[in-house]
């Protein structure tokens, strides 16, 4: 990836962040923070709330990317290793404010992690023990990312494997590609 | 000049939305017209792009024939927007294009109760499209044409 | 799940005296988000975790009412937490104990610290003392919704009558609070639709605030 492209996402995410119309950081943490709470009440295991919330993500993902792509300058994601700087220069900066960066790939170059020091839905945020090395509070972000790619035709797996709230050094979601989706005939007229 | 209908489909074929203004030639079967429609324009569409000299490219923006023209624009993510015209209206696939950006973000991704792939419901959408579209000058003649017949 | 509660520095006891290792801990984490506001974040954010939100609460009920009392609870936490958060920042010391002063702080300080602007209006319901209202025409959440007919009179601003149930119960004033779509016409303008908060408060509320009245 060339630097001269990573400092136009740089300044696409910069912008699509400062022109947007905002609402209270604080509003965004307590809401997560609830609706989360909400989920562990429903299905208690630390396994099935964190698959809940990455399906719950992925919900928000296929929504969020029309967003994303009307909002953002961005017009469309051709390559699974140009998605991954996107995603952490662009859409980590437009919708939680932050800059994430990307590193850990592999020599296929078809798995990647995403990186970042702070979290703002997980901000005030303590686990209880029991929940420590179980939840990924931020789950939902894994969903998210998978959503919105499948969106444009990008299929991938992702997963927290750092977690400050686990006491790890910072935050660090994993992402493999699978496949790039062809579109196809969505029925044939001898039907 | 006239805009007679509009349609707008998800990236699997289902209309998620179908308005019509003066569309003079009445629809027997809505929902083949529907089906119809989105199958000629996913060949129409890839043939454009087999026929283009230069790859990636070949986006289908617009047909006209000798009565109406058809005016159309996808998202990355597949949703084709469709507005039938009349003749001579011009190029509109931009004005498809901000109603992507401007009214179905807003008014449809937005929603908490909008369920992605099912049929628009929302009454905001359908008046914030019905302005955009009367706003056009193309459709001035709409009423015009009304009082003639 | 425990958001983080926050310990308030009180007028009468200082919190410097003794602290348990797991409160030093505590503090230690919190000096940190705490002090430093994070900046705002982008409107949509919100708006896809609250529609993801509502989507999820409605595949566990059966009936309008029942969404909206699942919206009133998961805005219930939000209003708790976020008047702990607000006296904290603020340091604000002085406890709330009139009704009038804390439905004011919550129309005013706690509406501004979560959705960025006053409530539009606070009133008393006429002849009923234990009854009041804040007004607002858009309130943030219904910001992009259009309620298909099925869903009745929903209001999913459902939640926010439950953020200030919360506020009022964390500072000693238990309520009963719903949201409600009111037509209002005036001559000005054309007829239009307003979402009314409306506030119950429970008996021992008011047994409280006609002593204090002396």
């Amino acid at each position: 990836m060339s630097s001269s492209r990573a400092s136009t996402w740089n300044k696409l995410g910069d912008a699509a962040y400062a022109k947007s119309e905002k609402v209270s950081a604080d509003l965004v943490a307590l809401t997560y923070g609830s609706f989360v709470r909400e989920i562990i009440k429903d299905f208690e295991e630390p396994d099935q709330v964190n698959k809940e919330l990455e399906k719950l993500g992925y919900n928000i993902g296929i929504r969020l990317i029309e967003d994303f792509l009307a909002k953002s300058g961005i017009s469309n994601c051709s390559s699974f290793e140009e998605s991954a700087e996107i995603i952490s220069r662009v859409a980590f900066k437009m919708f939680l404010g932050i800059r994430a960066t990307v590193s850990n790939w592999n020599s296929e170059h078809n798995s990647c992690s995403i990186i970042f020091d702070e979290n703002p839905l997980a901000e005030y945020v303590e686990l209880p023990p029991e929940y420590t090395h179980s939840l990924f509070y931020s789950n939902l972000l894994c969903g998210v990312i998978r959503g919105a790619l499948e969106m444009v035709q990008i299929i991938v797996e992702c997963e927290f494997v750092k977690d400050q709230l686990r006491g790890d050094d910072t935050n660090e979601i994993n992402i493999r590609f699978k496949e790039m989706l062809q579109e196809q005939v969505p029925w044939n007229d001898e039907e | 000049m006239t805009v007679y209908a509009f349609y707008l489909f998800d990236r699997q074929g289902n209309c998620l939305c179908y308005r019509e203004w003066s569309r003079p030639k009445l629809m027997k079967d809505a929902t083949q017209d529907q089906k119809n429609t989105f199958g000629v324009l996913f060949a129409l569409k890839n043939f454009c792009k087999k026929l283009s000299p230069r790859q990636p490219g070949g986006q289908l923006k617009n047909y006209s024939t000798d009565v109406y023209s058809l005016h159309y624009f996808e998202s990355p993510t597949g949703l084709r927007f469709v507005l039938l015209t009349s003749r001579g209206s011009g190029d509109l696939s931009g004005v498809l294009r901000d109603i992507y950006l401007n009214v179905y973000v807003d008014t449809v991704t937005r929603n908490p109760l909008y369920v992605p792939g099912e049929s628009i419901q929302s009454q905001l959408f359908f008046s914030k499209l019905d302005t955009a579209i009367k706003a056009l000058a193309c459709f001035q003649d709409n009423e015009e044409n009304k009082s003639i017949s | 799940m425990e958001l983080r509660r926050f310990t308030q520095p009180s007028a009468t006891k200082p919190t410097h005296t003794t602290v348990s290792n797991s409160e030093i801990a505590k503090w230690n984490i919190l000096d940190r988000p705490l002090t430093r506001s994070r900046e705002e974040l982008y409107l949509s954010t919100f708006s896809f975790l609250f529609a993801e939100a509502v989507q999820y609460l409605q595949t566990r009920v059966q009936q309008v009412s029942e969404l909206e009392e699942k919206l009133n609870q998961l805005g219930y936490r939000v209003g708790q937490r976020a008047l702990e958060l607000l006296c904290f920042r603020e340091k604000l010391n002085r406890r709330e104990i009139r009704l009038v002063s804390i439905l004011g702080f919550i129309r005013v300080q706690l509406w501004k610290f979560l959705f960025k602007k006053s409530a539009d209006y606070l009133k008393k319901v006429t002849d009923r003392e234990d009854e009041y209202y804040i007004e607002e025409e858009e309130p943030l959440v219904n910001r992009y919704i259009s309620v298909p007919k099925d869903f009745g009179q929903l209001n999913c601003a459902a939640f926010m009558a439950g953020i200030i149930r919360g506020a009022l119960d964390s500072a000693g004033f238990t309520a009963s609070v719903s949201a409600h779509y009111i037509h209002r016409e005036e001559k000005s303008r054309l007829a239009f639709t307003v979402t009314i908060f409306m506030i119950r408060l429970d008996e021992s509320v008011m047994n409280r605030e006609r002593k204090l009245a002396g």
